[in-house]
C-alpha cells in the first residue's frame, strides 16, 4: 500500500529543519503495540514533542510519524487528559512535522504541514485522550525556572531562597501521611543545575526501618500529590473542605494510592488518614501560593518535574495564569474554617518583608498576635487598588525594613493573623 | 516443525519454551481484510534493526506480537486496539481473530504487564493457510 501523498517540498536538508524534529532525550512511549503509536521527548534544545504513528509504507519499506512541538504546560494538560491530540494538532499555532522513517531507522523525508493538509483518514479521533501508560517514579524532583532571567541561566537569591524554603515544606507536607511507616524522611536540596534555572530535591527515608520500605509506590504517591495540587484541586476544593458537590474524583485515587502503599507494607490506614491528608493539602496550597508570588517580574514559569534514571517526567507547570488558583484555593480553605474575620478595615502596623508589586501580594510582620504581647504573625497580605506600588510606602516599608500604618480587613486563625486585605 | 530460517543469525534458542496452539483464539491488528503477507512479518523480517543484543530482544524481534483472545481478555485486547486506532487511524483499521492450523509455528508468552500477549515465532513453511480465520472486526465501527 502507498502513503498519502504530501504536495510540500522535504524539508529533510535545509537548516534549521533538518534535526529540529527529532526526538534526543526523555523518550518515552505513551502508547505502544509493535511499533510506538504515541510517544513524547525533547529535542537538542530541550523542546517538548509530541509524536503518533501515522502509517507504515509495507512496499517502500517506512514509517510515516507526526511530530508536533508542545509547551510543557500543553504536554501535562495532555497528561491530564484535559485537552485531546486532535486539539493539540488542531490548534492554528501547531507545526506538524511530517517525519519518514526507513526501517531500518535512517530519515528518509521530513514535512512541515499545516492540519488541514492531513487527509481525513488519518486524522486523530476526538477521543483522543492520553491514555494510562507506566511511568517510572523516584523520589527526586526538579523545579524549572523558564524565561527572562531564568533563561540566562540566574535568578534572585531571594526568589531562589522563597522557592526552596516552600517547595521543600510542600515535599514535606506530601510525605506527613506516611509518617507511620517512616518517621524520619529528610528533604536534600542537591546543587543546581542549569537549563533554565533548575532547582534539584530529594526525599531520602530512613531505610533502617523495620518496615519495608516501598520506594516504588511511595514516589508514585508523591508525584501524584504534587499533581494533585497543582492540576486537580481548584476543582476539587469545594467538594473537600466545604462538602459541597458530589465526589471528589482525583482526591479518592490520591488516598487509595495511600492505601497501597500501606497495604503493601502490612501496615493499617490510620483511620483518620483523610483528615491528616487534607491538613498536609492546605500547607502544600499555602506554599504553592508563595511560590507563584514571584511569577512574572525574573521568571515567567516554572515547571515541576519527576526525575527517574533516564527520564524526567513533567508532574505541573506553573505560569503567570495559574497566580490565581491557589489563592481561590486558600480563599476556599479559609472560609470552611472558622477563621475570625474583621467585617470593616482596622488599624495595623506591619513591616514588609516580601512583595510582588506587579501581582500586589506578598507577606508581613505584624505586631503581637491578639491577646500576646510575643507572638509575631506573618500573614500573607493582599493590596487593593490599581496605583502602582513602585515608591509608595509599601515599596519604603519592603526596602527599609519600615513599620507602616495601614488600614486592613484581617483573617485571624485563633491569635494568629492569617491574610490581611489592605485598603490602600 | 522446522525454525531454521528463524535462527540464522543467531545463537539465540527463540521456541525454547514456546508451544503449539492449536484450540484457542488469537487476535492481532492488521491493515487489510482479507489480511496479506505483510500484516504477519516481524520486525526481523521487515529488517528493522535490533534495539539491543539480549536474546530477549532479539527473539522479541523476531516474534509477531498475537492475543490470546478469549472471555476474560476480549474486551481489554478490543480496547486497546480502538485506543490504538484513535491516534492512528490510517495504520490498521481490522482485528483479525483467527486459530492457528498444524505446523504453524510456536508461541510463547511475553513477559509484560498484558498477559495476553504472546510472540507467534512461524516455522520455515508458514502461510497464511496455517491460520484458521474466524473473524475481521473493523475497528471503525468501534469509536
Amino acid at each position: 500500500m502507498t502513503m498519502f501523498e504530501i504536495k510540500q517540498k522535504s524539508i529533510k536538508n535545509d537548516w534549521p529543519f533538518m534535526d529540529l524534529p527529532f526526538i534526543t532525550a526523555n523518550y518515552t512511549d505513551i502508547l505502544y503495540d509493535e511499533e510506538p503509536i504515541l510517544f513524547s521527548g525533547t529535542n537538542k534544545d530541550g523542546n517538548r514533542i509530541l509524536g503518533s504513528l501515522v502509517d507504515e509504507a509495507d512496499t517502500l519499506g517506512f514509517f510515516r510519524f507526526f511530530h508536533v512541538f508542545i509547551s510543557e504546560k500543553t504536554y501535562i494538560d495532555f497528561l491530564n487528559g484535559m485537552i485531546s491530540y486532535l486539539e493539540i494538532l488542531k490548534n492554528e499555532e501547531s507545526k506538524i512535522f511530517v517525519v519518514d522513517r526507513n526501517y531500518d531507522t535512517t530519515i528518509r523525508d521530513i514535512f512541515l504541514i499545516g492540519f488541514n493538509e492531513i487527509p481525513s483518514g488519518y486524522v486523530p479521533l476526538e477521543n483522543s485522550f492520553c491514555p494510562e501508560f507506566e511511568k517510572n517514579y523516584s523520589l527526586d524532583f526538579v523545579v524549572s525556572l523558564k524565561g527572562k532571567l531564568a533563561d540566562l541561566k540566574r535568578a534572585l537569591t531571594k526568589e531562589i531562597s522563597n522557592i526552596q524554603t516552600a517547595f521543600s515544606k510542600i515535599l514535606i507536607s506530601s510525605i506527613i501521611p506516611l509518617k507511620s511507616l517512616y518517621p524520619t524522611p529528610s528533604i536534600y536540596q542537591k546543587a543546581y543545575s542549569e537549563g533554565s534555572f533548575r532547582l534539584n530535591f530529594s526525599i531520602d527515608f530512613d531505610d533502617n526501618r523495620l518496615l519495608p520500605v516501598n520506594k516504588e509506590y511511595a514516589s508514585q504517591y508523591v508525584s501524584k500529590y504534587l499533581e494533585y495540587c497543582m492540576s486537580y484541586l481548584h476543582d476539587e476544593v469545594n467538594v473537600i473542605f466545604k462538602g459541597e458537590g458530589i465526589k471528589a474524583k482525583n482526591f479518592e485515587i490520591l488516598k487509595e494510592n495511600l492505601k497501597t502503599i500501606y497495604d503493601s507494607s502490612s501496615a493499617s490506614l490510620p483511620e483518620n488518614i483523610e483528615e491528616i491528608v487534607k491538613e498536609e493539602l492546605v500547607v502544600s496550597a499555602d506554599n504553592f501560593e508563595k511560590i507563584t508570588e514571584n511569577m512574572g517580574t525574573n521568571f515567567t514559569g516554572m515547571e515541576f518535574l519527576n526525575k527517574s534514571v533516564d527520564n524526567e517526567n513533567p508532574i505541573g507547570f506553573l505560569d503567570d495564569k495559574c497566580k490565581s488558583y491557589f489563592t481561590e484555593i486558600m480563599k476556599v480553605i479559609e472560609e470552611s474554617k472558622v477563621y475570625d474575620k474583621d467585617n470593616e478595615p482596622k488599624d495595623y502596623s506591619i513591616c514588609i518583608y516580601n512583595l510582588n508589586t506587579k501581582t500586589r501580594k506578598g507577606n508581613a510582620h505584624i505586631i503581637y498576635n491578639v491577646g500576646s504581647d510575643k507572638e509575631m504573625s506573618q500573614p500573607k497580605i493582599d493590596i487593593t487598588g490599581n496605583e502602582p506600588l513602585d515608591n509608595s510606602k509599601f515599596t519604603e516599608s519592603l526596602h527599609l525594613n519600615k513599620w507602616i500604618d495601614i488600614k486592613a480587613k484581617a483573617t485571624r486563625k485563633g491569635s494568629k493573623f492569617i491574610r490581611l486585605i489592605i485598603m490602600e | 516443525m522446522e525454525f531454521k530460517q528463524l535462527h540464522i543469525d543467531t545463537h539465540c534458542d527463540c521456541v525454547k519454551g514456546a508451544d503449539e496452539n492449536l484450540y484457542e483464539v488469537f487476535a492481532r491488528r492488521v491493515r487489510y481484510n482479507p489480511i496479506f503477507d505483510k500484516d504477519f512479518k516481524s520486525k526481523w523480517e521487515k529488517k528493522q534493526p535490533y534495539t539491543n543484543n539480549s536474546c530477549k530482544s532479539i527473539c522479541s524481534h523476531k516474534g509477531i506480537s498475537v492475543n490470546l483472545f478469549d472471555d476474560s481478555t476480549k474486551e481489554d485486547i478490543i480496547n486497546k486496539y480502538i485506543k490504538t486506532f484513535t491516534f492512528s487511524p490510517g495504520h490498521k483499521a481490522y482485528c483479525c481473530t483467527f486459530k492457528f492450523r498444524q505446523n504453524a509455528g510456536k508461541l510463547k508468552r511475553t513477559e509484560s504487564q498484558d498477559k495476553s500477549h504472546f510472540d507467534f515465532f512461524k516455522c520455515d513453511s508458514f502461510t497464511l493457510d496455517n491460520l484458521e480465520i474466524l473473524e475481521y472486526i473493523d475497528l471503525n465501527d468501534h469509536v
